[in-house]
């Protein structure tokens, strides 16, 4: 069972009790429970719209014609 | 939760801002937040660069890649497991159906060997019976 640390200063704070015999190891899969979202520059979301006049699937659909 | 393949139409969905794309939002986001994984194979994004580089919008299309990498979605490069694999999927949906094309083959292929689903809007996979086909 992985424990979820909630923030940064309660992850700080297992280690620094680890550090000092106080406390467990830390595994590396609660590590990553707790990394930071990913940040995205910019969101695409309509960054097609008037663009292009046609529907999502037909665009690929026509696309794909061409791999049959 | 599985592992998602997403097709290049609910990419192409969100970024044409079409009904459906709040949907996917909530999919974008739990993938960038880790509580969803998300492939596609190398085929989606040149089918993506292609439609794109096809009405001159090149740019847009390179936005689009950077943007599904800093989402975190992995871009899966086709090994020979899957490419035969693909293979006989093609073969067999070939003839099942109207037509089942190379890229939708290998996207089978690709969730079959991840143990995965297909993410998409396509009603090409309504008849595959190898992995379930969901929505976002």
């Amino acid at each position: 069972m992985i424990k979820k640390f909630e923030n940064l200063n309660e992850l700080k704070n297992a280690i620094d009790a680890s550090i000092k015999g106080k406390g467990r190891l830390i595994t590396l899969e609660e590590l990553l429970v707790i990394m930071p979202e990913r940040k995205v520059k910019r969101d695409i979301r309509g960054i097609l719209k008037g663009l292009i006049d046609k529907k999502a699937t037909d665009l690929m659909r026509e696309e794909r014609e061409s791999w049959r | 939760m599985a592992l998602k393949v997403i097709d290049t139409c609910v990419i192409l969905k969100y970024a044409l801002d079409e009904d459906g794309a709040d949907a996917i939002a909530d999919l974008f986001d739990r993938i960038r937040s880790r509580k969803e994984t998300a492939v596609i194979p190398t085929t989606v994004l040149t089918e993506l660069v292609a439609i794109l580089t096809k009405r001159n919008l090149r740019q847009v299309a390179l936005e689009i890649e950077d943007y599904l990498i800093d989402l975190g979605v992995e871009v899966i490069s086709v090994n020979r497991d899957m490419a035969v694999l693909a293979g006989f999927l093609k073969a067999k949906y070939a003839t099942a159906q109207k037509g089942f094309s190379y890229n939708d083959a290998i996207i089978l292929a690709l969730a079959i060997e991840y143990d995965g689903e297909i993410c998409t809007y396509d009603s090409e996979f309504d008849s595959v019976m190898e992995v379930k086909k969901v929505v976002p």
